[in-house]
């Protein structure tokens, strides 16, 4: 079970990843997050909307209704090159993260072997 | 068992959602799409649709509670707001300020109209007197050097020493040069008599042109005066004698505005012309000049300014300096008095008969001044303008005083209605209070529903003054335009101005209705006694009286304006005014004027043809003279050269000797004064002893020098404006030696049943075959005696328009109050009716109290206009008293206007079927 925090931190680089491959709905996208992360992680509704709400409002995505065949429709939304732009920052801030941690995690590694 | 419905669980679900107010209508479908999705995929793992639908929504509102805020925060701040959100520069509230607004314009428009037609008209009047006063301050402010050209003025040594006035001698120009430090330049101008301009374009294009707007200049006027120059360049026009420059409208008089440079005009009678170069063209005077001209023509053309250079009292001069940049005009004034006082002994005094010992010793002072050039329209201090008009800083006061009053009394009205008028919406206060409006909103709402209105006001204001100012131009002989309103700082003094009165007039009912309790206000029961308070509360009463002292003031000044012009032109002269045409340019005649005399002197209709070198008011051959043999001061003598039919032709009264003898060699030694020169001149005591006394004394004239026997004294006569006392004057007569100067004049009695139109023409067909294509002018008496009042006439008719308007503004009010005063007593009026009142006791008790107030307002205004007019009249010296019964009047004009307004309304409430009355509410 991973915490609060890190499930809010991480909502965003993880929606505009999302996105970054393609348009989707809010759906889609939870389903998209439980295979992700096999299962780990679970997204509840309550959480998603407000985030893509909050994210078209500050201009990263944008939202558009499309009608299906079967009459019902779906909020379609996709990144807008503000989105872009802060996907890669979001990006790169979580590759140093890692980066910083990978190689935490190798030093703690050697010093537990070699402990 | 109910069989599980999907789209009723999900309508109900939907619901359910949108109670919460932070959803909004795109959120919650968005949701239910969801919702479907999660369904459809769980009833594909097998599970029953109604379990699937439980477990969807129940997904979706876990934690819902929690993460509303959220909803709320992204949308309140930083979703787009959506179309139907007004702009944000519009207050939220205003489209329904505009509805509520037009609503009560709807349901009062009387009210209505006569709120916003009296604050336009007010707000048109001060607009136009605003037009006005900036003009009048704008006077030669066109000069690039404007704030170092001054006018030197002297003491009036043609009044006694007493005032001052702006002509020079042309000997004062030399002085500043030479011995005043800190003068760039020193340019005088003089205007010579009119010219008579021949132009010979062609054979057969010749054209003859009177010019009565000629002035003579120094080389150096370019110099110091800024004018745009179309042909010819400003260093050399005025260089050489005989030069002119010509204004464009005069080059499109004489050439068709082909060019005119190098061109020649021929100045002069017939056979003495003098030929004129034309040195350049000009642009016309701005109309905003103290002076302005058609032609300007170099100074040294006139060959006596060389020959009297140095003269000191041959005062035909304007002279302006131009000061170096670093002085300033404090330094010049103080080096100007030891000036004066170096050349006084030395050779002015002597001028006035006295050494300069003597002259020390009086108490006379003769002194220059500098006047601003800036200050000349307005402030010449009695100095006049010799080669223009001036006007008088006082009317800017007047005008400006006048839209003040004027103003204010469109502000009361205005606010006097609105609150009112307010007293009818306590219920919307009421309604609006208990669903929730505070203070702050519906003091907002009345504050911008009164400053709108005075919008409405100020656009119909400007569209008043772009229709009037025509007609304001007519009556006050001015050229004003619109365009000086628009200019970004009056625009923005005009609309802070709007808002501030929209602001005034809102704040009363603003503040007084809001503080109403609601279910009162429900009940329309205002606060205790508010009812008789509203309708003649003490603010409001004494609105009124304000309002209605304005009025009479303004009627009774009017009316002693009007009485004083009234009594100017029409008070006995000493000599009848009456039925005299004047003709002019008779010196063009040269030795065929006696033959043209007696020519004239046979048309019908004509009684008496007289021959003179002036006419009134125009007399100014002024010059000083005394007792012969005596060493008593000379006096200053006006004089005229008449022949022997003037006297009777103008009626003068003898008082005692003789008048001239008819075609008597020695008339040229003789004068006529009046009554006044005998008073001042300096008779020894042994001549005053003598039986005929002062026929058969001699006076020196020193305007040649000659002695001339008194043989006549005639009653005081005033030939000049009444403003000033009879000043002596001497009849000389024609044939005599004394200084003409060039103009010479017919007038001509005719009878008083003489057909006027054929008198003229007749005159005129005379004139052509004895003077050709020189110009036939005439003018009456009796006008040119008036002209000299114009400008107290533009001021009587501006004065009396604005009147007008204020006591029309002052009336819309008095009508909006009594209709609301009526309004409220609507019962009380129907129970008196029903008890046994008669119509015209309810008319009485209406009006009563108006009345009441009214008549208050004019005792306080009788003290104040009384004190302004006794003000204006002193500069009078024939003056009206003032009498009471013009207030009198006034004040019944007044009242009878106000009962009228009362008795339209409270007529047709007394007349009212009380039943109707009765059920009013």
């Amino acid at each position: 079970m991973i915490s609060r925090e890190l499930k809010a931190a991480s909502t965003k680089p993880m929606i505009l990843a999302i996105l970054g491959k393609g348009k989707s709905y809010g759906y889609q996208i939870l389903q998209d997050v439980s295979e992700l992360s096999g299962g780990d992680w679970e997204w509840s509704e309550a959480m998603l909307y407000p985030v893509l709400k909050r994210l078209s409002s500050e201009g990263l995505i944008q939202s558009e209704w499309v009608k299906l065949e079967n009459g019902r429709k779906r909020k379609y939304y996709h990144l807008t090159p503000s989105g872009k732009e802060a996907l890669a920052e979001e990006r790169s801030n979580w590759l140093n993260i890692h980066s910083a941690l990978n190689s935490l995690w190798s030093e703690l590694d050697k010093s537990l072997i070699g402990g | 068992m109910n069989q599980f419905d999907l789209n009723r669980a999900i309508s109900s679900w939907k619901k359910k959602l949108g109670r919460h107010p932070q959803l909004e209508p795109g959120d919650i479908e968005e949701l239910e799409a969801h919702l479907l999705e999660s369904v459809d995929s769980l009833v594909d793992s097998g599970l029953e649709e109604e379990q699937a639908f439980i477990q969807a929504s129940q997904n979706i509102e876990y934690g819902f509670e929690d993460v509303l805020s959220e909803y709320h925060y992204a949308s309140a701040f930083h979703e787009p707001r959506s179309k139907w959100f007004a702009s944000w520069w519009i207050p939220g509230l205003l489209p329904n300020i505009l509805k509520v607004l037009l609503r009560n314009f709807k349901r009062q428009p009387g009210y209505s109209l006569i709120n916003i037609s009296g604050l336009a008209i007010g707000m048109a009047c001060c607009f136009i007197i605003f037009l006005y006063v900036s003009d009048e301050t704008s006077y030669d402010t066109f000069h690039e050097k404007a704030d170092r050209i001054y006018r030197v003025d002297q003491t009036n040594i043609w009044g006694n020493f007493e005032g001052r006035f702006a002509s020079t001698g042309p000997g004062i120009a030399g002085i500043l040069t030479n011995e005043v430090p800190g003068i760039e330049a020193v340019v005088r101008i003089n205007n010579p008599a009119d010219w008579l301009a021949t132009i010979h374009n062609s054979s057969n294009d010749i054209r003859y042109f009177e010019e009565p707007r000629v002035l003579t200049a120094d080389s150096n006027f370019f110099d110091v005066f800024t004018m745009h120059f179309l042909e010819g360049t400003p260093e050399n026009s005025l260089k050489a004698p005989f030069s002119v420059v010509i204004t464009e409208k005069t080059r499109q008089r004489y050439f068709d505005g082909k060019p005119a440079l190098g061109k020649s005009i021929s100045v002069g009678n017939p056979g003495e012309e003098t030929s004129y170069q034309i040195t350049g063209v000009v642009e016309e005077m701005p109309k905003n000049s103290h002076f302005k001209f058609d032609l300007l023509a170099s100074l040294s053309s006139n060959p006596a300014v060389k020959r009297r250079e140095d003269a000191w009292v041959w005062t035909v001069f304007v002279t302006y300096v131009l000061l170096e940049e670093q002085t300033s005009a404090e330094d010049v004034r103080q080096v100007l008095p030891g000036v004066m006082d170096k050349h006084a002994a030395a050779k002015l005094y002597s001028a006035f008969g006295m050494n300069g010992d003597e002259f020390e010793k009086s108490d006379k002072n003769w002194q220059l001044f500098l006047t601003p050039i800036t200050d000349i329209h307005l402030r010449s201090e009695g100095a006049g303008n010799r080669i223009g008009v001036v006007s008088d800083i006082k009317y800017v006061y007047v005008f400006s005083t006048i839209a003040l009053l004027i103003i204010v009394l469109a502000c009361i009205n205005f606010m006097n209605l609105s609150s009112a008028r307010s007293v009818h919406r306590a219920k919307e206060v009421g309604i609006r209070k208990t669903l929730g409006s505070g203070k702050t909103e519906l003091i907002g709402q009345f504050l911008s529903e009164s400053v709108m209105f005075s919008f409405i006001s100020l656009v119909l204001a400007l569209l008043i003054v772009s229709f009037s100012i025509e007609y304001f131009n007519q009556i006050a002989a001015k050229e004003l335009t619109l365009i000086a309103l628009f200019l970004p700082i009056n625009l923005l003094g005009i609309a802070g101005f709007t808002l501030l009165v929209g602001l005034l007039a809102g704040i009363y009912p603003a503040f007084y209705l809001t503080s109403f309790n609601p279910i009162q206000a429900f009940k329309n029961k205002l606060p205790s006694a508010s009812v008789s308070k509203l309708s003649f509360s003490g603010l409001r009463n004494f609105l009124v009286v304000f309002q209605f002292a304005i009025s009479v003031m303004l009627i009774s000044c009017s009316i002693l304006i009007y009485q004083q012009l009234n009594f100017v032109q029409t008070s006995n002269l000493g000599f009848n005014q009456d039925r005299i045409l004047i003709l002019e340019n008779i010196e063009k005649l040269g030795e065929r004027t006696d033959t043209f005399k007696q020519v004239i002197a046979s048309e019908p209709g004509v009684l008496k043809v007289a021959y003179s070198n002036a006419v009134p008011p125009n007399v100014w051959y002024e010059d000083f003279s005394t007792v012969l043999g005596s060493n008593g001061n000379e006096i200053p003598l006006n004089s005229m050269a008449v022949d022997d039919d003037y006297i009777s032709t103008m009626e003068f009264e003898l008082v005692s000797g003789r008048v001239f003898d008819e075609k008597s060699a020695a008339n040229s030694l003789y004068v006529i004064l009046n009554e006044e020169a005998i008073e001042q001149l300096p008779w020894s005591a042994e001549s005053v002893q003598n039986d005929n006394f002062p026929i058969g004394e001699s006076i020196l004239f020193s305007g040649d020098g000659n002695q001339y026997e008194v043989i006549g004294v005639l009653k005081d006569f005033n030939i000049n404006s009444l403003r000033y006392g009879i000043n002596p004057i001497a009849l000389f007569h024609q044939s005599s030696p004394v200084w003409k100067g060039p103009n010479r004049f017919f007038s001509i009695r005719f009878s008083d049943n003489a057909d006027i139109g054929a008198l003229i023409s007749g005159l005129e067909e005379k004139w052509s075959t004895f003077a050709g294509d020189l110009p036939f002018d005439y003018t009456f008496l009796n006008e040119q005696l008036s002209w000299q009042y114009e400008s107290e006439r533009q001021i009587a008719r501006v004065v009396s328009v604005f009147t007008g308007l204020a006591i029309f503004i002052a009336i819309l009010g008095l009508l909006g109050l009594v209709t609301f005063s009526i309004e409220k007593r609507t019962k009380e009026i129907g129970i008196r009716k029903v008890m046994g009142a008669s119509a015209g006791k309810i008319v009485l008790l209406l009006s009563k109290e108006m009345l009441i107030l009214i008549s208050i307002s004019i005792l306080l205004a009788i003290p104040i206009s009384w004190y302004l007019m006794e003000l204006w009249l002193q500069d009078f010296v024939y003056r009206i008293d003032i009498n009471f019964m013009v207030f009198l009047a006034s004040g019944t004009i007044s009242i009878l206007l106000a009962w009228l307004v009362l008795s339209f309304k409270t007529i047709k409430a007394a007349l009212q079927n009380p039943v109707n009355s009765l059920r009013s509410e």
